[in-house]
């Protein structure tokens, strides 16, 4: 134990002096604590309003239920295919050969577990202020619900390890297992759906089915719940229950993992190892490492590109790619996962806000919304486009051709991608609402139009700060790049906005359309030459 | 011909390449021996194109990251980095295409059989062990024909064969006036056939013997190189 002691205080003592030797790295935390600081603080100075002018409760209920959802139910299922882990390769390499005894390295895994999830608590909390001034909750109720969330992380990881060890190599405890997450799942399901058999299909109804107590008693993310929600409500009784039992899963499963199965390291290898890749293709900026290992390319029926000479082969080489991935180039995976959630959350915005009425929410409203959300999660894809794929291989660097025709062949796919996803989901929910085509036009222009900004913007970031080592500032500083990208043409739209009166909303689209294409251009002229000067990320 | 002059690169606080000055002319393959961390892959890098530097590069009179240039050689990377999802053939097919090279299936057939990659022209990159992807980069970068070959530790992963074929390909490289230079840590997979060592030490090139040199004076290259990177006086100089 002392052992372990001695690397626990080590890795705490050098990590400080880490930061120290590092001022950037300690200014970026700095600066984000102050961040969070003042959010809380917003938080606590605000204005008290009429009870009856905060969006309803069951909203949040609604939301953080669904958040402990996503997290549980994924988690749990691929721990059934390659389990978890809360273990580094360096344990893998140091600990698990050494003679200290795998129950001891067990509880030093926990203990790092708990710590990493306090952690995750405190980057929850970026969200605090705006949980606060929307639904008039006090700081403290908002730590309790991070809290929830950093407590569900951890018990869903042991839970997670147990079930990998328990059903490994036994295809029939998987499938009993499976049955039981299913069963849970679908309970809630129903719960939730006989709430709109008996008081319609509405917004009233779906918030009620989420704040019902009833759904609290579903084991695990209903009880996390049900104590949040209880320590919010003063309702200590409630709260110590909940807490006791989830506390009794945790020991449970802790002492179940330690005593069936001292020989754990087996069960924990693959899934450490496969995380090392992982976390170093990050930590390297190599997302095709990540997508590599996710992805699963058809299978090899014919070979060869067939077209492109010179730059121009890249991309003929990225829809190689892409047919090697998908059947049709361009429609991803991700193009049917995001128009699938733009259809489910047009349908919800919908029924909730009372059908196809006169007084329900406007088409139009929900084309903005869908739009506002999936470019949100377009920046995510962009991240890992082809053309940022690109620069990880020596190839864009060796190729005897000009810099700049490189460039624009190597970012075309990326390019094209955000316009053919904007084509389909907008079309797609333009039919569906039965919207102005003239809105869903502007959408679809909108949305490619952002594809462009963030792929221009990688580019410059990437010319400004191709040398910065820390990913993690890097990804700050493009995240910055973005919004001084957008402020010209956000700017235009409120002055029109705030200048000519009446003017439809689907004209305040336009200027920032026309400015992010514009943009867009004008650094990609500018980085023209920016393959001369670049470094391979290696 | 690879001129280098001068050649610095800094990484932070780190001096990983300190003002090298060598040349390899055509039909002459140098060796940049050192051992880990010497300098020797980042000096590679630098020479491709891959990382910025301080200094003068020439490949073939022209500056090291003109198109003129990149025409002119070959690069042959430490870890090889294949693209997962194009085969073996589609490999060389892009490199042909991306090179202009004309008639390129016969040459790419050649190299593919040379290495005992033939039978697998329809496997993924991602499906290649690590010595096979280190035998389809040495493919792709002899493709297009170079006239300087840049090698970054290109023995290691490969079987016997490959090996041997790859030490054939090199001396078949320098009768057809190719300036090649091939960095390694390890002197004996080296030993056959190098014209000109360099031995880097600590970012530094801290002696430079040709091998008529060696044979006409009867220095030991081994004896000389752990002398310096040992740290023992020996007179090695840098020339």
């Amino acid at each position: 134990m002392k052992a372990i002691l001695y690397l626990i205080r080590k890795e705490i003592k050098n990590a400080v002096i880490d930061l120290l030797h590092h001022p950037a790295r300690l200014i970026l935390y700095l600066f984000l604590a102050a961040m969070l600081g003042l959010s809380l603080l917003n938080g606590t100075e605000r204005e008290v309003r009429e009870p009856g002018s905060y969006p309803d409760i069951g909203i949040l209920h609604g939301v953080y239920f669904a958040i402990l959802f996503l997290i549980t139910v994924p988690s749990v299922l691929s721990g059934l295919k390659s389990g978890a882990t809360f273990f580094r390769m360096s344990d893998v390499n140091f600990l698990f050969v050494s003679p200290i005894s795998p129950k001891k390295i067990l509880a030093y895994g926990l203990v790092k577990q708990m710590a990493s999830s306090i952690f995750m608590m405190i980057f929850l909390m970026f969200y605090a202020g705006m949980a606060i001034n929307l639904f008039g909750i006090t700081v403290w109720q908002m730590v309790a619900l991070v809290a929830g969330i950093a407590l569900i992380v951890f018990t869903i990881q042991l839970i997670t390890l147990l079930v990998y060890s328990y059903s490994s190599g036994r295809p029939e405890r998987t499938g009993w297992i499976k049955t039981v997450l299913y069963a849970e799942i679908g309970m809630m399901v129903a719960f939730t759906l006989s709430n709109f058999w008996f008081h319609g299909a509405n917004q009233q109804s779906l918030f009620a089915a989420l704040a019902s107590p009833y759904l609290e008693f579903a084991p695990v993310i209903g009880w996390i719940k049900g104590m949040v929600f209880a320590i919010m409500n003063g309702d200590t009784v409630r709260a110590a229950v909940f807490a006791a039992l989830n506390a009794a899963v945790v020991a449970g499963s802790v002492l179940l993992f330690a005593k069936s199965n001292s020989d754990y390291y087996e069960d924990v290898l693959q899934t450490t190892e496969s995380t090392f890749e992982l976390k170093q293709a990050v930590k390297d900026g190599k997302t095709a490492g990540v997508r590599g290992m996710n992805t699963q390319p058809r299978r090899v029926t014919d070979t060869g590109i067939w077209h492109g000479w010179g730059a121009s082969v890249f991309f003929f080489k990225h829809i190689r790619e892409m047919k090697r991935k998908n059947r049709i180039p361009f429609l991803r995976g991700t193009s049917i996962v995001l128009l699938a959630i733009n259809v489910i959350l047009a349908f919800v915005l919908r029924a909730i806000s009372g059908g196809a009425r006169d007084d329900g929410m406007p088409s139009g409203l929900i084309l903005v919304i869908a739009l506002s959300m999936s470019s949100y999660i377009q920046f995510f894809f962009n991240a890992a486009g082809d053309w940022t794929l690109e620069l990880m291989k020596p190839y864009i660097y060796l190729v005897p051709e000009k810099p700049f025709a490189k460039l624009f062949w190597a970012s075309l796919t990326t390019l094209l991608t955000p316009v053919v996803d904007g084509v389909i989901i907008f079309a797609v929910l333009g039919v569906m609402l039965r919207a102005n085509p003239v809105t869903a036009l502007v959408c679809m222009l909108l949305y490619a139009s952002m594809g462009f900004i963030y792929t221009a913007g990688n580019v410059l970031s990437q010319r400004i700060f191709g040398q910065l080592v820390n990913k993690g500032l890097l990804m700050f500083a493009y995240m910055l790049m973005l919004i001084v990208l957008l402020l010209p043409g956000a700017g235009i739209s409120l002055a029109l906005y705030l200048l000519v009166e009446n003017i439809p909303l689907t004209l305040l689209g336009l200027p920032v359309f026309i400015s992010n294409v514009l943009v867009s251009i004008g650094i990609f002229a500018a980085c023209r030459n920016m393959l001369s000067s670049a470094e391979m990320n290696s | 011909m690879l001129e280098v002059l001068d050649l610095t690169k800094k990484y932070r606080n780190t001096l990983a390449n300190d003002h090298l000055n060598f040349r390899v002319d055509p039909g002459e393959i140098a060796v940049m021996i050192g051992p880990n961390g010497a300098g020797k892959s980042t000096a590679i890098k630098c020479i491709a194109g891959l990382l910025r530097f301080n200094g003068n590069i020439a490949v073939c009179g022209y500056p090291n990251k003109t198109v003129e240039a990149k025409r002119n050689f070959g690069y042959i990377p430490e870890i090889p980095a294949p693209i997962e999802t194009l085969t073996v053939y589609e490999h060389l097919e892009f490199i042909a295409r991306a090179y202009k090279v004309e008639d390129w299936k016969d040459k790419a057939r050649t190299l593919l059989e040379r290495m005992e990659l033939d039978d697998k022209r329809k496997k993924l990159g991602k499906e290649l062990s690590k010595g096979m992807q280190q035998k389809l980069s040495i493919c792709c970068a002899l493709l297009p024909e170079p006239k300087v070959v840049l090698m970054d530790e290109p023995l290691i992963g490969l079987d016997p064969h490959a090996i041997k074929e790859l030490k054939t390909m090199l001396t078949e490289l320098r009768e057809k006036g190719c300036a090649v230079l091939v960095s390694t840590h390890m002197l004996d997979s080296v030993r056959d056939f190098w014209d000109k060592a360099l031995i880097m030490m600590d970012g530094k090139i801290a002696a430079v013997r040709t091998r008529a040199e060696i044979e006409s004076t009867g220095e030991d290259l081994e004896q000389l190189f752990f002398s310096i990177t040992e740290g023992a006086q020996t007179g090695g100089d840098a020339r």
